[in-house]
């Protein structure tokens, strides 16, 4: 156990403690031993401190000793929580979670054909409805798996073509007290099938937060999946989310990830390119409030031969934000002829911002074409002479700038409604 | 309408204008000829207001008031339009997008109504067919990917949206072909009328045989060393600029 961490190692440890005292004698099936010793592990490695690499940047683990020490239970919230203003007008399905816990008043259209979406709202239904996997490298991966008492699982049947999205949202209510939740989500895209998934995380309240949510998604071959997630947490906001992609041959990933605030928000977003002939785009905004940090950690691991992808996270730093970018590329020797462009784009609007950028390519193939980059600057002097020169006010001209640099990502996000809603997000962040 | 005195300015500590004099009256067509490097881009950029050059001394004055004072934005609103010799790319911003926003700051400014969108389509349909510049063009990116002669184009459209006292066309032929700088020049000719004036900066003549000046004035050295009407135009593409130099490197010697 490591020595800067160990009070929020023991909150955790009486979390896990109180799962497992509600889960009435099942705590020996195979699942629960999984889970067991994903949080044993946990344990032995502490979580990351600014001296793991990955972590270096993102002091997460000091922010939770900080803020959730003195952590107990979630607080009983009241029944009228609302869907937050963020997010009228949204259509298809709505999968509502409230500090965790679902909340069937907010959800609707649970019903879709061709889609089969199972809730669950215990530790058991979970384990029951997804088999537990393996978790990921990532500590806070582990910890999902070993303290996960909700989440969803949703199978789009072979050949189903899903023209209603499918949306998850994650409200953290901390009106009445701080909370901490963690869920875990599956989906299966069928093989021939199409679907459009959605996860918003969004937070009321002025109490500190820690969302740890995960995702497990295999696309199917011949499937398109076209997956978005928009990030509205926030000051006082914690969240990590761990989203794992398995894409078999044929398949399409668009998956745009948009984050606005936050205190705290890490993202690992990891692609295994399982099969020959996938296409992933992946595409992510970032712009950290005053005092935000926000980080995106991505990995596309292509496997096998003849596929594409195409990355660009684009991020705008002012005050004192932190920006984040690890995107990792790897081509295994097996992955001939795969096309990987990969390119991550800053503007610092202070001095006092950074952005901490690293892509990174590593590749075994010798048939291959790949680039990647970043480049990081502040706004462009002559962009904005040229357009105060046509009588356009500093501060317009510079909205005018940073919209169109960040729109190049929102443009991505192919549903037209949700396109226009993160398109007025993006505007009320440039204002304020 | 513009009145310049004895204007010194210099970037990163090295003197460009040296004491510049000049006059512009409403209804007026200047040029400013000379060599590379005399400093005719320095005097535009002055006078639109570019923040990398510092002002040493001296005064400009635009319709009485102090132009040296004004912002970028404001020195456009109050009737300031420079034509750009290399107009920058701004990729997700097109021309429609901006000149809504950039007609209707100036127009509040000058105390006319906001065009609302018809009404600004309206304008904007009337002044394409000034430089015959097609729609399409106006919705992609400014300037990205636009051939030279587009560029100057819409340069010359967004003077026309814009409706200047005085316009600064800063070497708006370099680049052009003799078909594109005839739609250019044209457009410019049919904006010109007697409440407005222009200041045309170029290296070669052959613009002004388009666009005919009243004056002619040689920049060298950061200053105006030789004033005339548009003879003193054909005697420089005669002569070339040498025989300015020896002149006034004989006087100062």
């Amino acid at each position: 156990m490591s020595e800067q961490n160990s009070t929020i190692l023991n909150v955790l440890q009486q979390q896990f403690a109180d799962l497992e005292a509600k889960m009435n004698g099942t705590t020996n099936s195979e699942a629960h031993l999984v889970r067991k010793s994903a949080f044993e592990a946990v344990k032995t490695n502490g979580l990351p401190s600014r001296k793991n690499e990955e972590y270096r940047y993102t002091p997460l683990a000091k922010q939770l000793e900080q803020e959730f020490a003195d952590f107990t239970v979630n607080p009983e919230i009241d029944a009228e929580t609302t869907c937050p203003k963020q997010l009228p007008d949204l259509s298809g399905s709505f999968i509502v979670f409230v500090n965790g816990v679902f909340n069937n008043e907010l959800s609707h259209k649970l019903k879709q054909i061709g889609v089969k979406i199972t809730i669950s709202t215990s530790q058991q239904e979970l384990m029951k409805n997804s088999p537990v996997s393996e978790p990921s490298a990532d500590v806070f991966s582990g910890l999902n798996l070993a303290l996960a008492s909700s989440g969803s699982k949703i199978i789009i049947e072979k050949g189903a073509v899903i023209e209603n999205p499918i949306n998850i949202i994650h409200i953290s209510n901390t009106e009445k007290g701080k909370v901490m939740t963690t869920s875990r989500h599956e989906v299966i895209l069928g093989e021939n099938a199409q679907a459009m998934i959605t996860e918003v995380f969004v937070s009321t309240g002025g109490n500190a937060s820690f969302t740890n949510s995960a995702m497990e998604v295999s696309v199917g071959s011949h499937g398109i999946l076209n997956h978005y997630k928009v990030g509205l947490d926030n000051d006082s906001d914690l969240r990590i989310d761990n989203s794992c992609f398995t894409q078999h041959s044929n398949s399409v990933l668009n998956t745009v990830n948009v984050n606005f605030g936050g205190k705290l928000v890490r993202n690992n977003l990891n692609i295994a390119l399982e099969g020959e002939y996938c296409e992933t785009n992946l595409d992510g905004l970032y712009i950290p409030t005053a005092e935000g940090n926000i980080d995106n950690h991505t990995v596309v691991d292509h496997k096998m031969p003849n596929s594409n992808s195409n990355e660009l996270y684009k991020g705008i730093m002012g005050d004192h934000a932190t920006g984040v970018f690890n995107g990792k590329v790897f081509v295994r020797a097996d992955a001939q002829k795969t096309n990987a462009f990969h390119s991550n784009k800053n503007i610092l609007l202070a001095d006092t911002a950074t952005i901490n950028t690293k892509p990174q390519l590593e590749i075994w193939a010798d048939d291959v074409k790949c680039t990647h980059g970043c480049t990081t600057g502040q706004m462009d002097k002559e962009q904005l002479f040229y357009l105060r020169t046509r009588g356009i006010d500093k501060e317009s001209a510079q909205k005018l700038l940073l919209k169109a640099f960040a729109e190049e990502v929102i443009e991505k996000i192919k549903d037209d409604t949700l396109r226009a809603r993160v398109s007025a997000i993006l505007d009320d962040n440039l204002n304020r | 309408m513009l009145k310049i005195e004895n204007l010194k300015a210099s970037v990163d500590g090295t003197p460009i204008l040296n004491g510049i004099n000049l006059e512009v009256r409403p209804g007026e067509v200047h040029a400013i000829m000379g060599p590379n490097g005399s400093g005719k881009s320095t005097l535009a950029a002055v006078l639109a207001g570019r923040e990398e050059y510092d002002v040493d001394g001296g005064s400009v004055l635009f319709q009485g008031n102090s132009l040296l004072d004004l912002s970028p934005e404001d020195r456009a609103r109050s009737g300031i339009f420079l034509a750009f010799q290399y107009p920058v790319e701004i990729p997700g911003v097109s021309t429609t997008n901006f000149l809504k926003a950039a007609v209707n700051q100036v127009r509040s400014y000058r105390g006319l109504e906001e065009l609302d969108a018809v009404n600004f389509l309206k304008e904007m349909k009337e002044k394409m067919k000034i430089v015959d510049i097609d729609q399409s063009l106006l919705r992609r990116s400014l300037n990205e990917g636009f051939s030279g002669g587009e560029k100057k184009r819409n340069e010359i459209f967004q003077m026309a949206m814009l409706e200047p006292k005085l316009a600064i066309l800063d070497e708006t032929d370099s680049g052009l072909d003799i078909d594109a700088l005839r739609i250019v020049a044209n457009g410019v000719n049919i904006l010109k009328s007697e409440e407005n004036a222009t200041i045309v900066i170029t290296h070669y003549q052959r613009l002004l045989d388009y666009i005919v000046p009243d004056f002619v004035h040689v920049l060298y050295k950061g200053r105006l060393v030789k004033s005339g009407g548009k003879e003193l135009a054909m005697e420089l593409e005669e002569r070339g600029y040498d025989w300015i130099k020896d002149e006034e490197n004989h006087i100062t010697a």
